[in-house]
């Protein structure tokens, strides 16, 4: 029998909002033993986070309090210690030293004012009780290990100075630093590049062996689940609804959710004309204080194959497009931007973001556009809107150059061309209705004849992107991502548009919403004719979406053809790099 | 920062030239002040010959900034240099340009150079601002950080309604209410002065420091800056305290007491950075009212009095000197900045 670490036992978490107590745990029990890898899957308000937080004791209370249950750790010479009755004293020697954390955002979670290597000296001090000089040392070696470039220059730099992945590596060497017996990652790879997730996936499961420690991996994808974990957990609306080997999981799943969550995966070896969502499986009544699932008596085979698009069909929509006008031409484009001036105000040095891209979008297409952070794919579809001035080149609409229009030339243009943005959190102003958000644009291009006629194509296209009318008066922050990624998508189609830019619009949701959000977006298509240029930084959506796909390094154009042709026949070492990295 | 310098001398100029300009518009004549009534035209028109004030506005400006600036252009004559003190550089005929300290000429009333006089007020003031931004600063921030961590609580609640009648409160009000309650009703118990400047002359004509006059006006003066800097500083930390690496800090195991003076102030410091070194350069150009309550003779009471007897060169000279300190202070500001948060630069 193998040494248990960790045992759970019926733990309840209650938090305290407006509408009184809300229970984000729901009694959960569950044990971690020696130098396993256990997953916690479940989407965004499942209580995954909330119960790795509790462990360490760092949920914030108010407004969260832990009503009751057992939280108890084995030390070394299997002590039991119920991390729920220590004191704050006891619990800072056990934080960092026999139990440590990954978080998600590698961007806020590093202190700004502190040097990299301090950061990670301070919890070797504090629990080593050594002096600087051997910290620094074991940090140097740390940072080897966890194969960041150039240690001693790490060591001193400010984490704005680093990449995201390059901050994650750092948390890492943090969270290792004291060798604990339990590490706990808490979304480590869900704000990254797939290509980063892929090393920073490969990097943890290496380090784990080396301290023999024991991971608590919490995510919302059971594709990364099966590349680390030995165990999975699947909690659903604060319960564990199924536990289980990942083998079992994955070949057996018994709970509809598991079976939505490992259906809802963009598919990789053929096309499909939906994605299969978690409603496919079940459907859930909510009663007053009770809700309720009914399991709908579905296989993933019979879904998937329902939705599946066979090869003769996907032939007969490429051919039927490429026999359209362009509608959009770039030409040569290129953007740069200045990073050094002169001392007469003249630029001496530039980023080339987009350089010298050309490519045709036909009618009633999806180009896909893919590639790492940083290789200009924003930058580009920024500039295809003119929101970024063009250094030099033509973008044809219609036959229109847009780079030779001036603003209030452009304006017109501006109800045609739309562009969804990737943080459904940030792209809404939060003190707005989501009414008047989505009317605003109509009354700046004096859409329809008054507000009232305004007012009830608001609702129409609320209605058309699966919200309701009552939704009109709320706010923002009343909605979930995926809802608000719903609510921007209203907004862009409230002025007609006929080319749409996603960028990155699905990236900053959870897997199952993201099913949700992409089945959207292609539903619109054929109902509204849309063009779409589709941005990510993930190949396996890109490739679902698109019809062709264009691959992006360095502000160059890697690759441009057929989506399936790409994937099955990637010409360049980026291209095999990207496809390579895809979770399977 | 060069460029940063540049802007500074740039905006010292224009003000140099806006003030004159209005000061040498208005309708007033200062010989007639220097001569007083019964003075003869003669006499009032050779003076006014020899202070240049008979010339065009344009000349008299020209003249004035040729007297500041530190390279100008004089006559190459004994008297001209014993005048200016200056040093030589290169001939141009009858004239010379010359590397000088800024002559900011003298005062009509006592005919004391202006720098002089200045240079007499300026470290009473300086001393004052000191004391008084200093013990701000540590209060402040003291009383910020500690409304911050009982948020709602009554310490919090206290701190609050506090700094903002403190805020409220008028410098002269607070300067007359101080001066009662601890010069003069506490007098006895305090053994404070309710007027006094700290060098004072003892009864034998000597020079003395009297550092206890420093008190209530350091306390005066600094009373609004502590409210300010206690409001934004609990604002700042009520912030940070919530951000993501405040998390890992604790999921370190680092102790709280660390946590907030190691991780979370620095990162609160950016905006009282910003409040205190504001409220540094007007505590630095002289707090007219405090001076004037305490009669503590520093740069605001100078000011205050040449500004009611129109002795131009002296109300140019402390306009000039203000202008400099908050433009020497903003630069200041902005290095204490990249010092605190690296994503800053220099420049």
């Amino acid at each position: 029998m193998k040494q248990k670490l960790l045992e759970i036992r019926d733990l309840r978490i209650n938090f305290a909002s407006d509408e009184g107590e809300v229970q984000a745990v729901k009694g959960i029990s569950f044990d971690l033993f020696r130098g396993e890898t256990l997953g916690i899957v479940g989407e965004s308000g499942s209580g995954k986070s909330v119960t790795s937080l509790s462990i360490m004791r760092l949920i914030p209370t108010p407004p969260g309090k832990i009503e009751s249950g057992s939280i108890t750790y084995y030390t070394t010479d299997n002590q039991p210690i119920n991390l729920l009755e220590l004191s704050e004293k006891e619990l800072q020697k056990i934080r960092g030293n026999d139990i440590a954390m990954i978080f998600q955002e590698p961007m806020t979670s590093l202190n700004p004012v502190m040097r990299c290597g301090h950061q990670v000296d301070e919890a070797l001090m504090l629990h080593k009780k050594w002096n600087r000089a051997e910290a620094k040392k074991e940090t140097l070696s740390l940072f080897e290990k966890v194969r960041l470039p150039n240690p001693e220059r790490m060591y001193n730099a400010y984490p704005h100075e680093l990449s995201g992945g390059q901050k994650q590596r750092i948390m890492i060497a943090m969270a290792m630093s004291c060798k604990p017996d339990i590490l706990i990652a808490d979304e480590p790879t869900t704000a990254l590049d797939v290509t980063v997730q892929k090393t920073i996936l490969e990097l943890m499961s290496d380090l784990k062996t080396e301290i023999d420690a024991s991971v608590l991996f919490i995510t919302h994808d059971l594709g990364v689940i099966a590349e680390i974990a030995d165990r999975v957990l699947v909690m659903y609306k604060g319960e564990i609804v199924e536990q289980g080997t990942v083998a079992e999981i994955f070949k057996n799943p018994q709970h509809p959710y598991t079976k939505g969550l490992l259906a809802c995966r963009p598919p990789l070896d053929f096309r499909m004309k939906k994605l299969p969502v978690v409603a496919d499986f079940m459907e859930v009544i909510k009663t007053e204080n009770e809700i309720q699932i009914i399991e709908k008596q579905y296989s993933i085979h019979d879904v998937i194959d329902k939705y599946k698009i066979t090869n003769e069909d996907t032939q007969a929509r490429l051919d039927k497009l490429f026999l359209q006008e362009p509608l959009l031409k770039v030409e040569n484009l290129k953007t740069y931007f200045p990073i050094k001036t002169n001392w007469f105000g003249k630029t001496s040095e530039y980023v080339k973001a987009v350089d010298d891209v050309s490519f045709d979008v036909f009618k009633g297409e999806t180009l896909g556009l893919v590639g790492e952070s940083g290789c200009g794919k924003t930058t580009l579809s920024r500039t295809l809107l003119q929101l970024t001035k063009t250094t030099s080149g033509h973008i044809f609409y219609e036959n229109t150059d847009l780079t030779t229009l001036s603003n209030a030339q452009m304006r017109p243009l501006r109800k045609d061309i739309s562009i969804i943005f990737q943080d459904p959190y940030s792209s809404l102003n939060p003190r707005m209705t989501i009414g008047n958000a989505i009317i605003e644009p109509m009354q700046v291009h004096s859409l329809y004849e008054n507000n009232k006629i305004r007012k009830e194509r608001v609702i129409h296209l609320l209605e058309t992107v699966g919200m309701e009318a009552k939704h009109y008066d709320r706010y923002p922050h009343e909605f979930s991502g995926g809802q608000r990624q719903r609510i921007v998508i209203a907004r862009t189609l409230s002025l007609d548009p006929k080319f749409v830019i996603c960028d990155e619009c699905v990236s900053a949701l959870d897997v199952s919403v993201q099913a949700q959000v992409l089945n959207l977006l292609m539903e619109l298509r054929e109902k509204l004719d849309l063009t779409y240029i589709f941005i990510s930084h993930d190949l396996s959506v890109v490739k679902l979406m698109s019809d062709r796909m264009m691959v992006m390094n360095k502000g160059k154009i890697e690759e441009i053809g057929i989506a399936d042709d790409i994937y099955n026949n990637p010409q360049t070492e980026y291209t095999q790099r990207l496809i390579a990295a895809i979770p399977k | 920062m060069l460029r940063k310098l540049c802007y500074g001398f740039l905006v010292l100029i224009l003000v140099t030239l806006t003030v004159s300009s209005i000061i040498y518009l208005a309708p007033v004549d200062p010989t007639r002040l220097t001569f007083g009534q019964r003075s003869d035209n003669a006499t009032v028109k050779a003076k006014k010959a020899e202070l240049g004030l008979d010339q065009p506005l344009q000349v008299q400006l020209a003249m004035y900034l040729n007297d500041v600036s530190p390279i100008s252009l004089y006559g190459d004559y004994p008297a001209c240099q014993e005048k200016y003190d200056y040093l030589k550089i290169i001939g141009l005929g009858g004239n010379c340009l010359v590397l000088k300290m800024p002559y900011l000429r003298e005062s009509y009333q006592s005919g004391r150079r202006v720098t002089k006089i200045l240079g007499d007020a300026i470290p009473k003031t300086a001393l004052l601002a000191l004391v008084s931004i200093i013990f701000a600063s540590i209060l402040g921030i003291f009383l910020g950080v500690l409304a911050s961590l009982k948020q709602n609580s009554w310490v919090d609640n206290l701190t609050s309604i506090l700094s903002i009648v403190g805020y409220s409160l008028p410098s002269y009000v607070a300067a007359i209410l101080f001066a009662l309650l601890f010069g003069y009703f506490l007098g006895d118990f305090t053994g404070l002065n309710i007027q006094g400047s700290v060098f004072e002359l003892d009864d034998f004509g000597n020079e003395i420091i009297v550092w206890k006059n420093l008190i209530l006006p350091a306390l005066a003066l600094g009373l609004r800056p502590v409210a300010i800097i206690t409001l934004l500083t609990r604002a700042t930390m009520l912030d940070v305290l919530t951000q993501d690496f405040i998390r890992t800090a604790k999921a370190k195991g680092i102790s709280n007491n660390i946590i907030i003076f190691k991780h979370a102030l620095r990162n609160a410091l950016n905006p009282v950075i910003t409040a205190i070194s504001g409220w540094f350069a007007s505590l630095l150009t002289g707090a007219f009212f405090i001076e004037s309550v305490f009669s503590y003779k520093g740069l605001g009471e100078v000011t205050v009095n040449a500004l009611i007897n129109f002795d131009i060169p002296v109300v140019l000279g402390s306009v000039l000197f203000t202008a400099l300190i908050f433009i020497l202070v903003n630069i200041l500001s902005d290095v204490l900045y990249a010092w605190f948060d690296p994503r800053v630069k220099v420049g």
